[in-house]
């Protein structure tokens, strides 16, 4: 494990009660989303460590999302900001949100996703192989990889 | 530009390529874990199996020589097609790449095939006659995942483009015959350089890059080395994933496709030969999706662009 012991954080009261997945589909395809219909998507992704949300875990935060028109830009913060972009964990985090949202959303929305500045070493590194559509793509062809990104989404609509 | 045909691919998986065959009667295309031969004058299709451990992957590139279909496959395989008999027979399967190919090529000659991937390296195969593939190079000068490879339509220079930013150019060595890079084209590209194609005698060449730039570089005449002749920087609003250069020594056009959803083609002045764009079509596909690959081509012996993006439709663009 290479965070013991994660700060744990409140969870934010959701928008919408009741959420059923039917009706929020449809709010997608009618009407543009906006910053907190993101992060209701996105809030409930597992930790691949521990028994805690990302939001939990303040990994990802409404204040990170940006919505402009059909561009989303999520940023978020690594639990810890070494950890090796080589390691699964890590790997398995930024697929998990990439997925979600390729999941959840209609394919008008162009989605980028980044480390939130100075909370990584190697940020640069991590935000281009995130945003490489083939090496994605690629990844989620990886059964291991696969798996493990359907693990962490298990809690997600 | 006006859309005169279009073909929808039923598949949940990203249509990444296309090529047309058989005197551009016919196009190639992966649908649902097969190849598909698609008639284009009678609109019907027939379906090349392709072996069972093979069509679970991502087929990410097709390319085509008076004999052959080859394909660049993320199962690290490329697999060659004789194109000449009625069933498409496999009749070589090319390993030795440790991962994902991204791109093969046949020469203009037709006596090599070069093909590259994520394991960083770009490999040369001979091709000796009887299906039988040598390889005789393996070039490792990039540091990172090789995304495209283009050969020369006039001698056996060789292209390659990278997640390193940079343009690599190879040729045969005159006296031992051994491949070497004899040029890098470093500092231009600011990310991943995602597609190159020369013009059709090979004195150009456009590149194009995630840092959403256009670039074209031209030989000169006694180095035979490429130096940058134009470059359009934020030419789109996101990465630029494709381009490719008209075939046509009267006409010297190039196409892109973007992330951002539209298409762009640019033509040369007549007197400084610069480029400008000359169409432009925001969201050509549906829902501005991300465009995959665009080629020249022809349709009823008319020119066309043809198209491919995220909402897996081909299709194909009047040029005039």
């Amino acid at each position: 494990m290479q965070n013991e012991n994660p700060v744990i954080y409140q969870k934010k009261r959701s928008k919408v009660t009741n959420l059923n997945e039917d009706v929020v589909i449809n709010e997608l395809e009618e009407e543009n989303i906006d910053q907190e219909e993101i992060f209701d998507l996105i809030r409930n992704i597992n930790d691949p460590e521990h028994p805690l949300t990302l939001e939990q875990l303040n990994v990802t935060q409404l204040e990170l999302i940006n919505v402009k028109g059909n561009l989303i830009s999520v940023n978020f913060v690594p639990t810890i900001p070494h950890c090796s972009m080589a390691t699964l964990i890590g790997a398995n985090i930024r697929l998990s949100i990439r997925v979600c949202l390729l999941r959840s959303l209609p394919k008008r929305y162009k989605i980028d996703i980044h480390i939130e500045k100075g909370t990584h070493q190697s940020e640069d590194a991590v935000n281009r192989q995130l945003n490489d559509k083939e090496r994605v793509a690629a990844a989620l062809e990886n059964p291991h990889l696969l798996k493990a990104v359907n693990q962490c989404l298990a809690r997600t609509a | 530009m006006i859309e005169v045909k279009s073909i929808a691919i039923t598949s949940e998986d990203t249509i990444w390529d296309f090529i047309q065959i058989n005197n551009n009667q016919n196009l190639i295309y992966f649908e649902k874990e097969n190849l598909v031969n698609f008639n284009l004058t009678t609109n019907s299709k027939s379906v090349i199996k392709l072996n069972k451990d093979t069509n679970k992957r991502t087929l990410r590139h097709l390319a085509k020589s008076s004999q052959y279909l080859a394909t660049a496959g993320f199962d690290s395989k490329v697999n060659i097609f004789d194109i000449t008999t009625d069933n498409f027979e496999l009749v070589a399967t090319l390993e030795g790449h440790e991962n994902e190919v991204k791109s093969v090529e046949f020469s203009y000659d037709q006596n090599f095939l070069a093909t590259c991937g994520r394991d960083k390296t770009v490999w040369i195969w001979e091709i000796l006659g009887e299906d039988d593939f040598d390889c005789v190079a393996v070039l490792q000068e990039h540091t990172q995942d090789v995304k495209n490879l283009k050969w020369s339509p006039t001698d056996n220079i060789l292209l390659s483009c990278s997640y390193d930013d940079t343009i690599k150019i190879y040729k045969q060595d005159e006296n031992d015959d051994d491949w070497y890079c004899f040029q890098t084209l470093s500092g231009h590209f600011t990310s991943t350089v995602w597609c190159v194609d020369f013009n059709f005698d090979g004195s150009k060449f456009c590149a194009v890059s995630e840092d959403k730039s256009l670039k074209i570089f031209v030989k000169e005449g006694k180095s035979n080395k490429f130096n940058l002749f134009q470059s359009f920087e934020n030419i789109c609003s996101r990465a630029v994933y494709t381009c490719c250069f008209l075939k046509d020594e009267k006409r010297s056009l190039i196409a892109l496709g973007s992330g951002d959803g539209s298409i762009k083609v640019l033509n040369s002045n007549k007197n400084d030969g610069l480029f400008s764009v000359l169409h432009n079509i925001e969201s050509a596909h549906e829902d501005s999706c991300d465009i995959n690959k665009v080629s020249f081509g022809s349709l009823n012996d008319e020119d066309v662009l043809i198209s491919v993006a995220d909402d897996n439709q081909i299709k194909f663009w009047n040029l005039n």
